[in-house]
């Protein structure tokens, strides 16, 4: 049993070169090209690891060891630094290093033997990959504390959100969105009524310690029908120390005087191998304001908690995860509109018809929302060869929606109930001449259905999938390959009652594939060229194939197409990556995704008629399309304090067909933003304090016409100005973390393309959110 | 021996789970009906010198879309004055029988938060003047009283609003959702 012993840390040696630097006579202010470069190995097989995350914590810095184990920082200025170096299945090290000259320091880490197993998952993704990722943690995580998973994501450069009024936010990546996205929470995907652009996951973003978004078809892993990319919400690893600890943190905000309540507890039995953690929180918000007005009844509350119990020994380790997520969202109340008449009056307003005053009731309509997820996972390592892991997840779904109508009681209009088991069984094979990889089968049972006497907008449906992969990944030298394969058997049977023939039992059955091949090449220390071609196929959903009923706030009358068949993506990325730079780092990733039988909801130009009047008609068409773009990021360290950051991203989409633009597709947007962190003094009781100030400019959708857009055109361009502060308190050994968040500054008022509720209401005026959090 | 078993147990364990489900695939869908959605309307005007009353109805079962909605004429007398009753009403049809819930009294009720328009075209082909109040004093419209002078043809457009907080003195047509916009062929004899 190894103790804990520090790495060779070699100060005296280290004390003895800074002297002999002095006596030389370097002046100090011409020492910012010093280099800090060695080796990581394994401490008691002295092998140099591959791949492990050497982070300068002064500088916010990191780099990953080469297939030698080499690690190197240039530009280093003279002073001392700390650094952390990270491996899977390594106890995390943090080694003081003083630079007065270049070194060379190797790093040595030891095995941990307590490591979780789900952290190796998380940590193979951290690892540069082919296809184009972007991860929300750490502080720019923090920033959006308070705000929903939907608004969180919107930080990701390529990641936007398809909302409906201030309350609902949907992920969108690279244009797509809804059932073309696959979240998994906690490793298992999550399975809601998600085909609703106004139907919010329902995932608590505050238990979630990274969120990691893969851009573009993705479908190997998780589901051919990844067509958009994934989204991977991954709350923090079981504690693997003995002991107790907890955390809680109050958020509240400004405008609609959102206030949030978190609270976490974990631990670790000294005595057994289980470890558990408990958490919970809870959100409540009174109606948003517009700058020139209240958005009467669009308050929300939220409640959830999250349990999970794991048991861990060398080889084989299981793990019990419950949550539950709960909430009531308050819709505007002058987007519930009755018919076309109505809709004309509404868009011909000024301002909504009703602004109402603050308040925190939630009057109809509103919806009401319970999910809960159970999850049991296994593992179990297959000697030398891998890991088998196994899950088992059971979610429940129940989303009521309260129209506004006449007395009705307590009863919901829409009252669906969704359950699913998802199982999936992977082996994780280590590397057999290079080659690395993972094999597995999956399956997904779901049965939906509705209330008597509500609306039948979703008809009964039972989907059953059963799914296998392959993914294997090829590394030497500086390149690395990797390819995938997957097969999803996709039945569908469908129970919907028709007035004259009774219950109709349509039934489908879809093969879906998916692939991918990529390549990642290191060109030198600074640049990394990699390249993914993909192939995602999507079988259609339920509500895309017998949609039928009223959508009050968008005045149409939605309906299904049963003759629609899957969309498949062939979708190319190229990324170029501009590392471990002293002053520009970045990366420039370009798209081209070729989606046949895309399916998207079109308003038509003839109209419902019905008792209320003349209704939208949109129905649910199907054409080639053609989606393409650009992602940029880059730092620009201007000082060794200021840093400018820039993300911009451009989606460009059309009907190849007909050669017209697509509805609802995300407009041009970039945002910069000066941070500037400050020094942390010793005497100083602040740490790592730090003021952003920027802004985010949205372009018109330009690509947008009559035909696209029957009912309203496009909204203007916009900009909005935002701040960001944050710093962290020591009270003796008490810690306090600290942070401020401004969004619209300017209190603009101004409407967004992507907002289905933009024919109604401005968006949210300025709100400042403040959040504390206190580890205990 | 052991290693290679366990990812049978696995299988197995997820065998089970499909076929536990499959089990569960017995409830049907109940005749899909909301209760809230008005299918039907029904004008009711007596003669107040007496004689037969005359009705109208417009009734639309399977909502927007589908099959079209069955619509009366409204045939009238010249010169002369009716008493109006406007009746609401959610009907389904469950093969052999139907179903009719009445939501008449449930508008009444949240009188302060509706009220019905009528628009003849041509003006003054039928006069109505709404006869009933709701708890504010504002008329509703439920209850009316209708008058012809002239012969002539032409349309008849009730419209029911909601207007829950934006009902008030100056609140009209264009106020609130609407609920039921519906238009009869007139005609006066």
């Amino acid at each position: 049993m190894m103790v804990l012993l520090w790495p060779l840390l070699l100060l005296a040696s280290m004390a003895t070169a800074q002297e002999q630097l002095y006596l030389d006579g370097v002046e100090p202010e011409q020492d910012c090209g010093l280099t800090l470069s060695g080796k990581v190995l394994d401490h008691d097989t002295r092998e140099p690891l591959i791949g492990a995350t050497i982070y300068i914590e002064e500088l916010q810095r990191g780099t990953l060891s080469d297939e030698y184990g080499n690690y190197h920082f240039h530009h280093l200025c003279r002073g001392s630094y700390t650094l952390q170096i990270t491996y899977i299945g390594f106890e995390t090290e943090r080694v003081a290093v003083r630079m007065t000259t270049s070194t060379v320091r190797n790093l040595t880490l030891h095995v941990d033997a307590r490591q979780l197993k789900q952290v190796v998952i998380t940590g193979e993704r951290l690892q540069e990959q082919v296809q184009a990722t972007e991860t929300l943690a750490g502080r720019e995580l923090e920033e959006t504390r308070g705000l929903s998973l939907g608004e969180s994501l919107k930080k990701l450069t390529g990641v936007s959100s398809v909302q409906t009024g201030p309350t609902v936010s949907k992920p969108v990546i690279h244009g797509l969105f809804g059932n073309r996205v696959v979240i998994l929470n906690n490793g298992v995907r999550h399975e809601s009524q998600q085909w609703g652009n106004e139907h919010a996951p329902e995932i608590d973003p505050l238990n979630a310690q990274q969120m990691q978004v893969v851009k573009g078809a993705a479908g190997v892993r998780y589901g051919s029908d990844a067509i958009g990319g994934i989204v991977l919400v991954e709350p923090k690893a079981l504690p693997d120390s003995a002991g107790v600890r907890g955390e809680l943190s109050l958020i509240g905000s400004t405008n609609n005087r959102m206030g949030t309540v978190a609270g976490m507890v974990e631990g670790k039995f000294s005595q057994l191998p289980l470890s558990w953690r408990l958490h919970t929180s809870a959100k409540k918000a009174g109606s948003a304001q517009a700058p020139r007005y209240n958005l009467d009844n669009t308050g929300f509350e939220e409640q959830n908690l999250a349990a999970t119990l794991g048991y861990k020994q060398e080889r084989f380790g299981a793990e019990l995860y419950y949550s539950y997520f709960h909430t009531k969202l308050g819709f505007l109340s002058s987007a519930h509109i009755g018919n076309l008449t109505d809709l004309a009056n509404a868009i011909g307003r000024e301002r909504p018809e009703e602004t109402g005053s603050f308040t925190y009731t939630i009057a109809r309509p509103y919806q009401d929302v319970t999910h809960h997820l159970l999850k049991a996972r296994a593992f179990y390592k297959t000697g030398e060869a891998g890991e088998l892991q196994f899950t088992y997840g059971l979610q429940q779904n129940v989303r009521q929606e309260y129209d506004r109508h006449r007395n009705t009681g307590d009863r919901p209009q829409l009252d669906l109930d969704m359950q699913t088991h998802t199982t999936e069984l992977v082996w994780e094979h280590k590397p057999i001449a290079n080659i690395s990889g993972t094999i597995g089968a999956s399956t997904i049972w779901q049965n939906n259905t509705y209330a008597a006497n509500t609306r039948p907008l979703l008809p009964y449906f039972i989907n059953t999938t059963i799914g296998a992969f392959a993914s294997e990944r090829w590394r030497k030298d500086n390149l690395q390959l990797e390819a995938g394969i997957r097969y999803d058997n996709k039945s569908l049977d469908i129970k919907r009652w028709n007035r004259t023939e009774g219950v109709l039992r349509p039934s489908y059955t879809f093969h879906n594939f998916a692939g991918s091949f990529g390549a990642l090449y290191d060109l030198g220390y600074h640049f990394t060229l990699s390249g993914n071609i993909s192939y995602a196929s999507r079988a259609p959903h339920s509500y895309e194939l017998f949609a039928n009923g009223l959508h009050n706030s968008a005045a149409s009358f939605e309906r299904g197409n049963p003759e629609l068949v899957s969309e498949d993506a062939w979708n190319t990325v190229a990324t170029l990556n501009y590392h471990s730079n002293l002053r520009l780092n970045g990366e420039l990733s370009l798209y081209f995704n070729t989606i046949n039988n895309y399916i998207y909801l079109q308003i038509a130009p003839d109209y419902a008629l019905g008792i209320g009047g003349a209704y939208l008609q949109a129905d649910y068409l199907q054409a080639d399309a053609r989606f393409w773009g650009a992602d940029l990021s880059f730092d620009y360290a201007l000082t060794n304090r200021l840093m400018l950051n820039n993300k911009t991203s451009l989606v460009y989409a059309k009907n190849r067909e007909t050669d017209s633009y697509l509805p609802f597709i995300t407009p041009g947007r970039t945002d910069n933003t000066l941070r500037y962190s400050f020094e942390d003094r010793t005497a100083s009781r602040l740490l790592g304090s730090y003021l952003a100030l920027g802004g985010l400019y949205v372009g018109r959708q330009s690509r947008s016409d009559a035909q696209s857009d029957p009912v309203l055109a496009a909204p203007d361009a916009y900009f909005l100005l935002h701040a960001e502060a944050g710093t962290q308190l020591q009270f003796g050994k008490q810690r306090v973390e600290l942070g401020l968040v401004g969004s619209n500054l300017l209190n603009t008022s101004y409407r967004d393309y992507q907002n289905r509720l933009r024919y109604f209401a401005d968006e949210m005026g300025r709100m400042i959110m403040f959040r504390i959090k206190v580890p205990l | 021996m052991k290693k290679s078993f366990r990812p049978y147990l696995a299988f197995l364990f997820m065998g089970s789970l499909l076929s536990f489900s499959a089990c569960k695939d017995k409830d049907d869908p109940e005749p899909d009906h909301e209760h809230d959605v008005v299918t039907t309307v029904t004008l009711t005007l007596t003669p107040t010198n007496g004689g037969q009353a005359i009705t109208a109805t417009w009734e639309d079962l399977d909502g927007p879309g589908g099959t079209a909605p069955q619509i009366d004429k409204l045939v009238l007398r010249a010169n002369t004055t009716y008493t109006g009753s406007l009746t609401f009403a959610s009907e389904e049809a469950h093969g052999d029988h139907t179903d009719t819930h009445d939501l008449t009294a449930d508008i009444r009720e949240e009188g302060t938060a509706h009220e019905i328009f009528y628009f003849a075209n041509p003006q003054g082909l039928v006069t109505i003047t709404k006869t009933d109040k709701d708890a504010n004093g504002r008329p509703i419209g439920l209850e009316t009283t209708a008058a012809t002078t002239a012969a002539g043809q032409g349309k008849l457009r009730i419209v029911l609003k909601h207007q829950p907080g934006t009902k008030s003195s100056t609140s009209n047509e264009n106020t609130g959702e609407t609920d039921v916009d519906i238009t009869f062929d007139t005609s006066v004899q």
